[in-house]
């Protein structure tokens, strides 16, 4: 397993969108581990909070759902915070290899992230209950981070097949 | 020249073991912290049980003395806010904790001949009787010492349900003690922390209604 890549080399719109992702998922893991060894953090609104229903906003729709599910089923922090980084790190892994695997390989990843999501940003505009989970500012936030995400993935494909074209 | 490196991943793999270790450290500690020596024993009300909180026997509920008193169900019962009995079953509320002590409470419902315990409602706390006998209880609701209002994790656990810890209205659940159904709600429900007693249940189920 090969970890790291030269900072020197040029970053694509994908291998920004999969360190988004990641590091993402690093703020509500923040918040558990002060809660650990402070437990007054969950009385009053403070910056690891703010952290985490920021980040959590910031993860596609159905990861978040998925791991409110797997807290409600297990009663467990310790395995939600364990879920969202082995999930990160396995993406990052998997997405490093397939973006670094050749032209085809890259542009279906490509594909599918973009569809991945354009189905969130659907979720999130919908009138479901779920939607503001995490209050406004931070649905707000994770709207447009979302958002973002999808321009650097879109410029790559748009790129690509300029590329292609040439 | 040397090249500097940045990963993610390793940056992640980092933080896995660390928080592993912190997990492994602050939770076994807290458990350690918090079992202080204690043995309670209340009586339920109407019945021959009484719930043990004990930190040399298992907690649960009990029946008989508090020197010899037999274990019949084993968890963490609550017997302050309105266990009640009727047609051979018992309902009362049993909590519920995560690792990191948020507290949560499902209503249960125990056969008083089998001592077989179902969970009828989870998240949902039994407040009493009303006027008229019908359980009355709050729904899909965190418990007061998890700080719903500003503990994010809450949040989080309401989220896949669709419901919101901190909103002001509450969900009133009114209960067939006979059969454990819901026979009325009240969605959007205020008044829940000043003056339920009054508003819920000094009154029957027919006053509410109106």
């Amino acid at each position: 397993m090969r970890f790291g890549i030269n900072v020197r080399n040029r970053l694509t719109g994908a291998d920004l969108y999969v360190r988004i992702f990641q590091l993402t998922g690093l703020a509500p893991v923040l918040y558990v581990l002060v809660a650990c060894v402070h437990p007054a953090v969950f009385t009053s609104e403070n910056v690891f909070s703010v952290l985490f229903r920021l980040g959590m906003s910031a993860l596609p729709r159905w990861e978040a759902l998925g791991l409110s599910r797997l807290y409600r089923m297990s009663h467990s922090e310790v395995l939600v915070c364990a879920a969202v980084l082995v999930f990160a790190l396995i993406f990052g892994l998997a997405a490093g290899r397939l973006l670094k695997g050749g032209r085809g390989k890259a542009r279906a990843v490509r594909v599918v992230v973009t569809v991945l999501i354009v189905l969130d940003l659907a979720v999130r505009v919908l009138p479901l209950p779920f939607r503001f989970s995490f209050g406004i500012p931070a649905t707000v936030f994770g709207f447009v981070i979302r958002l973002g995400c999808l321009a650097l993935v879109l410029g790559d494909l748009m790129a690509d097949r300029r590329n292609t074209g040439e | 020249m040397r090249k500097s490196k940045f990963s993610v991943n390793a940056l992640l793999l980092l933080v896995i073991i660390f928080s592993a270790i912190i997990f492994f450290v602050t939770i076994k500690l807290v458990d350690l912290a918090y079992h202080p020596a204690r043995n309670d024993y209340y009586h339920i009300e109407g019945t021959d049980c009484s719930v043990r909180y004990s930190s040399l026997l298992p907690d649960g509920i009990y029946t008989g003395d508090q020197i010899t008193g037999t274990l019949r169900v084993e968890g963490r019962f609550g017997y302050d806010w309105g266990a009640a009995a009727a047609g051979g079953r018992l309902y009362i509320n049993e909590y519920v904790s995560t690792d990191l002590g948020l507290m949560l409470c499902n209503l249960v419902r125990v056969d008083l001949k089998t001592w077989e315990k179902e969970t009828l409602l989870r998240d949902t706390v039994l407040q009493g009787a009303c006027a008229s006998g019908e359980l009355v209880c709050i729904g899909k609701s965190v418990m007061p010492a998890g700080h719903p209002g500003t503990n994010a994790l809450a949040h989080l656990y309401a989220m896949s349900e669709g419901t919101d810890p901190s909103a002001d209205g509450a969900l009133i659940l009114y209960l067939d003690p006979e059969s454990g159904e819901i026979v009325w709600s009240v969605a959007d429900a205020e008044g829940v922390t000043e003056d339920f007693e009054a508003k819920y249940l000094a009154r029957t189920l027919e006053e509410v209604r109106r």
